[in-house]
């Protein structure tokens, strides 16, 4: 199964990224994003938001799919 | 929408700073460059933008890595009008539009969305498929 996964990323006027990942659940979606926060400098915040605890639906589905 | 996150720009990558600085209509010198200040004090930088006048603007690596900003803002700010802080800020959002773009094709994604929103800030949207 494709997985739509984007990043929204908004760059201030004095150079402050934000970064919002969507499309991808759990630990998996902190990783997504790292190597930006680490190229990029320093992470200052970070928030975790509701989806992250949500149960992957896609890794769900691929098992279905190994098991027929 | 998963996680959110802030990031503190840190300028380490010398393609995108000199394309930000090209953004910023600033020509460069690097090499054995010079940062010129007051009465022909100087010091030594990585990189220089010039500004058409006795004064300019340097960039020297730092043993972490990462590039600062060199001058003698009293003088440059006088004879410009350029301040520090609206220097450094335009640098760093130019510099971080940059180093985003690259790293983000570097890893395969494609930009849906580049847009400058109302209050100068840079809106971006990358996709991947996997």
């Amino acid at each position: 199964m494709v997985l739509k996964r984007e990043m929204e990323i908004e760059i201030g006027r004095d150079g402050k990224v934000s970064i919002k990942v969507k499309g991808v659940q759990g630990v998996e979606c902190l990783e997504f994003s790292q190597f930006l926060e680490e190229a990029l400098g320093e992470t200052v915040e970070q928030e975790i938001t509701s989806e992250y605890y949500q149960v992957p639906a896609s890794t769900e589905t691929s098992v279905q799919q190994t098991r027929q | 929408m998963s996680h959110f996150t802030k990031v503190q720009t840190k300028i380490t990558d010398l393609d995108c700073l000199k394309q930000a600085l090209e953004d910023l209509q600033y020509s460069c010198r690097e090499g054995e460059v010079r940062v010129r200040g007051w009465r022909g004090q100087w010091s030594e930088a990585d990189l220089v933008a010039d500004l058409g006048g006795p004064y300019n603007i340097g960039f020297r690596k730092s043993p972490q890595g990462n590039y600062e900003v060199v001058a003698d803002w009293w003088g440059v700010e006088m004879r410009t009008g350029i301040s520090q802080v609206k220097f450094v800020n335009d640098l760093n959002q130019r510099y971080a539009y940059h180093k985003v773009l690259s790293e983000v094709r570097k890893r395969g994604f494609s930009v849906a969305e580049d847009e400058t929103l109302e209050d100068n800030s840079i809106r971006l949207v990358v996709r991947k498929w996997s």
